[in-house]
């Protein structure tokens, strides 16, 4: 069998809420299990893993082979089929463990499955394309007379294209740029900025800062902020009626709202505060439904959660079988529908899910994008005039070890769209 | 002449599910016509969502050779688009969902339950309620809720419509359907 100790060792960096040792001993222990041929003790060590870090592809791909080799054909069936939902690029026919399988009436399914989702389907086109991958965009926001603000990682910077591609720099930041939206209330922008080491000047003492920054977007001028010290990295934000500002936190999970009622730059604010830290791992987009009683989050590992903006109360959304709502970046809210742009699934996709009415469970997903040769790293988009816009290519490939952006392998920034209704 | 057309199809249906055979179209369809009898299903526009993937009635047919009649996990339902979005789809399309009930964690079984607890709360319209393939009263139900531990759950599958002829009156409030570990 192909182990994955790669993936593995990657993974004890980003599990934080749990002892790095105690994880590398337990999945130490399940190899050795493995080589001793003791598969039922195997089974129990991946079954274990798969409890502290579920959605992992390495451990589900041994926990897949574990089942096959204890005989426990439908289980094993069942976690290559999520096996291949988080990356269809495995290769687990050639794969002695599954020799047991083989003959199962789901088998072929999964080979099916497999080749319908490394199918290249794009069903969107090409809005704009923008030479300013140098400055490394992950989200960007179309304003109402066509131009483009692009928010930078690598410069600290807000820039500003017109529709003929003239590009100015509109505001300096304090840390790379992640999220942005405008507030439709009063057509000001929020950007979310956070430290980040692919930011040029990184300075390691300023991990877990981020400031979330209020700008007129016409002007350039920083209106007010919010600041986070410590153990936070704000990659999204949603903006509700009253201007409230939503906040998830990928550092150390949690949720923050907050009442951006003061001018002062630093000034106090009134923040609610989730705590994410049981069943969270790393909240990512967020996504207000039309009447604001639901807020959507996705859990880069977990999938898509739903909290009452009102009770607060969290409930996961349910998807069918072939869905997983893993390693989502992006999520949009339209029409009773999530757009999501998955960046942690191989190959890429970019989903629109269409949900129930009661808004908890999803009904059916449709491609918007898998696998396109433009899909680099899709990241953020906006909701805009009955179309959804996304950034296709965010160039975080072009890193080198030592967080240094190759511009060799840096390509002009692809913003592609899909008419929504 | 209705009675007499949806006896045939109860026939046919039950027969079916004798045989054990693979789910077909034919069966689906009869399935939801015998869920909703006064519902015009013959010229109405149809979307068949299998596992979250839809197709049209010209594709699904070799989607579903892969459940079995007799698999007690398989869920059939539907609603109307007009319930879910008003400008995505077509008005008053008819969404069939069909999918294998999928099994869930401790927590979401506790908020499930509630939500079925919840449902037998009602005064007058409650669904038909089975529990490891028996079905019970709505006094035998709430009993068997009242008691039920979350933990001893296998499964549990609320549908929206369910065949009257086959759950009686109460389908037309939906399904709820548990099994427990034992």
């Amino acid at each position: 069998m192909i182990k994955f100790y790669l993936t593995i060792s990657l993974l004890f960096i980003s599990t934080l809420a749990f002892s790095q040792k105690t994880f590398r001993e337990y999945f130490n222990e399940g190899m050795a299990a493995y080589e001793a041929k003791d598969y039922k003790l195997y089974l129990e060590v991946m079954q274990t893993l798969d409890e502290i870090r579920p959605n992992n592809p390495a451990v589900v791909y041994n926990l897949a082979g574990a089942y096959a080799l204890n005989g426990r054909k439908i289980r094993s069936v069942q976690r290559l089929n999520q096996l291949l939902l988080m990356d269809a690029t495995y290769d687990f026919q050639q794969d002695g463990d599954f020799k047991k399988i083989r003959r199962n009436k789901g088998y072929d399914e999964l080979i099916a499955l497999q080749a319908k989702l490394n199918r290249i389907e794009e069903h969107d086109e090409v809005f704009r394309t923008i030479d300013a991958g140098e400055i490394h965009p992950e989200s960007f926001v179309i304003m109402d007379n066509g131009d483009i603000l692009l928010g930078s990682v690598r410069e600290k910077k807000i820039v500003r294209v017109d529709p003929e591609g003239s590009r100015i720099d509109l505001v300096k930041t304090e840390y790379a740029v992640l999220g942005m939206h405008i507030d439709p209330a009063n057509g000001l922008l929020w950007a979310a900025t956070s430290a980040m080491p692919e930011m040029i000047d990184y300075n390691p003492a300023d991990k877990g800062k981020s400031l979330i920054m209020q700008i007129d977007p016409s002007s350039g001028v920083v209106i007010q902020g919010l600041e986070y010290d410590e153990g936070t990295t704000i990659g999204d934000l949603a903006i509700d009626r009253e201007s409230r500002v939503w906040l998830s936190n990928s550092l150390e999970p949690s949720l923050a709202r907050s009442n951006a009622d003061t001018t002062d730059y630093t000034g106090p604010f009134m923040r609610k505060q989730l705590d994410l830290a049981n069943g969270f791992f790393n909240p990512q987009g967020l996504a207000l439904n039309d009447n604001e009683q639901y807020l959507y989050l996705a859990d880069y590992i977990t999938g898509i959660h739903r909290i009452d903006t009102e009770t607060d109360d969290v409930v996961k959304v349910f998807a069918p079988e072939e869905i997983l709502l893993k390693g989502i970046d992006g999520l949009y809210y339209y029409e009773n529908s999530l757009i999501a742009i998955h960046n942690g699934v191989k190959p890429y996709r970019v989903m629109q899910y269409f949900l129930d009415e009661t808004g908890q469970y999803i009904l059916f997903g449709r491609v918007i994008n898998q696998g396109g040769a433009s899909l680099g790293e899709p990241t953020l988009g906006q909701v805009k005039d009955g179309y959804f816009y996304y950034l296709a290519n965010s160039p975080w490939i072009a890193y080198n070890e030592d967080r240094e952006l190759d511009l060799s392998k840096v390509k002009p920034i692809e913003i592609r769209r899909i008419k929504l209704n | 002449m209705r009675t007499r057309i949806l006896l045939f199809l109860v026939v046919i249906f039950q027969s079916n599910c004798l045989l054990g055979q693979s789910l077909t179209l034919e069966y689906v369809d009869q399935y939801i016509q015998m869920s909703q009898p006064e519902m015009e299903f013959g010229g109405r526009e149809k979307l068949y969502v299998v596992d979250g993937v839809p197709y049209d009635s010209v594709g699904i047919g070799s989607k579903l050779v892969k459940y079995n009649l007799d698999d007690k996990f398989l869920s059939i339902d539907y609603l109307f688009s007009d319930s879910i979005s008003t400008t995505i789809f077509k008005p008053n399309l008819l969404i069939v969902l069909i999918h294998k009930t999928s099994p869930l964690k401790l927590k979401d079984k506790k908020k499930e339950l509630q939500k079925v607890r919840e449902a037998f709360l009602s005064v007058s319209e409650f669904p038909a309620f089975l529990i490891n393939d028996k079905q019970l009263s709505i006094e035998e139900a709430r009993q068997s809720l009242s008691v039920l531990k979350p933990r001893s759950i296998d499964h549990i599958r609320i549908n929206k419509h369910a065949p009257l002829s086959i759950y009686g009156a109460d389908a037309k409030n939906g399904l709820i359907t548990i099994w427990t570990k034992n």
